[in-house]
């Protein structure tokens, strides 16, 4: 009898484990990326989160309290911005009424980044550059991706505008 | 360490080296972030770091050396970095000691620049013979000294909005004075195209600490055409006044096609189409023409023709004239594709074309240009649900199976 006991509690403890293992899964949201206090220079970053929800809103800014955020409906569970984000600290978090996923802080930095190839000098970086040559006075202002035509002999100094 | 004449001689030894004969090679160096922004502590001393990047993977030298607005201020322990082909990246740190007192406020840059140089020429072997002309790359520190009293930089965005919708301007407050602001409040006066003032909004009043950056949030109901306007913001703080101008746009720019008509027809001759745009802007978009393809049932491109270019005045009709051979076209039913270029846009409508002996009919299907968004997948979660419902089912199945064979 108590064998019969526990083969009968095996299957039901099991099946509430799962149960319950399921239902915290489908309330809550847990972000994936960019993780907490992460540096990322890619000025349009992939944000991912795990949830079984099928909508979301998705909520972006500068200042923790979201006083100004970027709100939008998502379906799935990543999204990224249409345009390149400013150079700054941002936080971010999902919701799906009634539950939303912790709030989540990142930071967008500059890279200043060149690549000279015998005549061509190229803005690898994810910033305008403002460059100085030593074959004029002044500076040019170099886009992202953007090349430029310099002599060889020319010395270059790069930086962020 | 090093002191910034020590610096200075090696700078020019490095230069010194680079004469007689050019090299030409490929060479790239980056360094992550550009620009460290403080603000100004008299006396204090912070420690700052940022990674120099290698990301060809090349052995090669990094000369660091200062200049700038408070290039004594900075104390570096290495000025030439060693970098090997395994080297991804390596982080530079350093010491800025901020002076003891600022005479001028505003905004003081120094330049920490990172030159690449060949890994054969080092400090103690200046003397290379074969050189090449520099690249470099700069960390910038920017200090801010605070202006005496109180002093306010505004910066305003705005959200998009359609016609009818809110738009919400954003007006972030930099406190870059001295002393604590008690009362600041903005008045945005919103302007239409010929500068006449068609609204005015306040906001509430917040005080914002030194240093520190205050928010006003001002909604506004955009009851107008689409079209670019201007808002004037006008921030009040503690009895002064600070004003800038944001040039803003509602809805989008958009030309929308009403219909298409071919009047006075005869299959065999020229058929001119009569395609009626309006202009839903309120500012003249130049350079709209219309591209047609006509294709038969096999999908054969069987005419394809373009109209003249012409401006379209702001929330005007207007009609764009193409011409299309019809000489060798049987009559029938026809599939076509109508796209209208303007202001760097395309935008498109499938069309059903009815070729008769006499006449053309067009009947515009639908517009096919949709706005993309991004779908994602279900995500990890959606993975673990359909196993474990599965899971689920069989563990039950196999229970009640087993209390009923042993009933």
């Amino acid at each position: 009898m108590k064998k019969e006991k526990i083969i009968f509690a095996c299957p039901v403890l099991l099946t509430l484990f799962l149960l319950v293992f399921l239902f915290i899964n489908l309330v809550s949201i847990s972000l994936l990326s960019p993780h907490e206090n992460e540096s990322l220079t890619e000025r349009r970053p992939l944000f991912r989160w795990m949830g079984l929800q099928n909508e979301y809103i998705f909520y972006l800014d500068e200042n923790p309290h979201f006083t100004s955020p970027l709100k939008l409906n998502v379906r799935g569970n990543v999204y990224s911005p249409n345009s390149e984000l400013d150079f700054g600290e941002y936080y971010w978090k999902v919701e799906s009424p009634p539950f939303s996923s912790p709030t989540q802080k990142f930071t967008i930095v500059s890279s200043v980044i060149v690549s000279r190839n015998n005549e061509t000098l190229k803005n690898e970086g994810n910033t305008p550059l403002l460059v100085h040559t030593s074959r004029i006075t002044g500076a040019f202002v170099l886009g992202v991706n953007e090349s430029l035509k310099i002599g060889e002999e020319e010395n270059v100094v790069a930086e962020q505008v | 360490m090093l002191s910034q004449s020590k610096f200075s001689i090696v700078v020019i030894t490095a230069f010194l080296v680079a004469f007689i004969l050019v090299v030409g090679r490929a060479e790239a160096i980056g360094l992550t972030p550009g620009r460290t922004t403080l603000d100004f502590e008299a006396g204090a001393e912070k420690e700052i770091s940022f990674t120099i990047i290698n990301n060809e993977h090349k052995e090669f030298n990094a000369l660091v050396y200062v200049e700038g607005d408070m290039k004594n201020s900075v104390t570096i322990e290495k000025n030439i970095i060693e970098f090997k082909e395994t080297d991804n990246s390596k982080d530079f740190r350093f010491k800025f000691r901020m002076p003891e007192s600022m005479e001028k406020p505003g905004e003081y840059w120094t330049k920490i620049i990172v030159m690449e140089i060949p890994s054969e020429i080092t400090p103690k072997k200046p003397e290379g013979q074969a050189v090449v002309a520099t690249t470099a790359v700069v960390h910038q520190i920017k200090v801010k000294v605070p202006y005496p009293g109180k002093y306010v930089n505004i910066e305003v965005s705005v959200s998009e909005a359609e016609p009818g919708e809110t738009a919400t301007f954003f007006v972030k407050l930099f406190s870059l004075g001295t002393e604590k602001i008690y009362q600041a409040s903005a008045i945005v006066d919103i302007l239409g195209p010929t500068n006449e003032k068609i609204d005015s909004i306040e906001s509430d009043i917040i005080s914002i600490e030194p240093k520190t950056t205050g928010e006003l949030i001002i909604p506004w109901k955009a009851n107008v055409n689409p079209g670019l306007y201007q808002a004037v913001i006008t921030v009040n703080y503690d009895g002064k006044a600070a004003s800038v101008r944001k040039t803003f746009s509602i809805g989008t720019l958009r030309i929308e096609v009403l219909d298409i008509k071919v009047r006075n027809f005869v299959l065999g001759e020229i058929a001119k189409f009569e395609i009626n745009v309006e202009n839903k802007w309120n500012e003249r978009v130049e350079n709209v023409y219309a591209e047609m393809t006509i294709t038969n049932q096999r999908g054969d491109v069987i005419g394809n023709f373009k109209s003249a270019s012409i401006d379209v005045e702001p929330l005007q009709r207007a009609t764009l004239y193409a011409y299309w051979d019809t000489q060798g076209v049987e009559k029938g039913t026809y599939d076509a594709k109508l796209v209208l270029h303007y202001a760097n846009k395309t935008s498109e409508k499938m069309l059903k074309t009815i070729v008769g002996l006499e006449s053309i009919e067009t009947e515009i299907i639908g517009l096919t240009a949709r706005a993309v968004t991004i779908k994602g997948g279900a995500g990890p979660g959606s993975d673990i649900l359909v196993p474990l419902v599965l899971i689920l089912i069989f563990i039950n199945i196999g229970w009640f199976f087993y209390f009923r064979k042993k009933k």
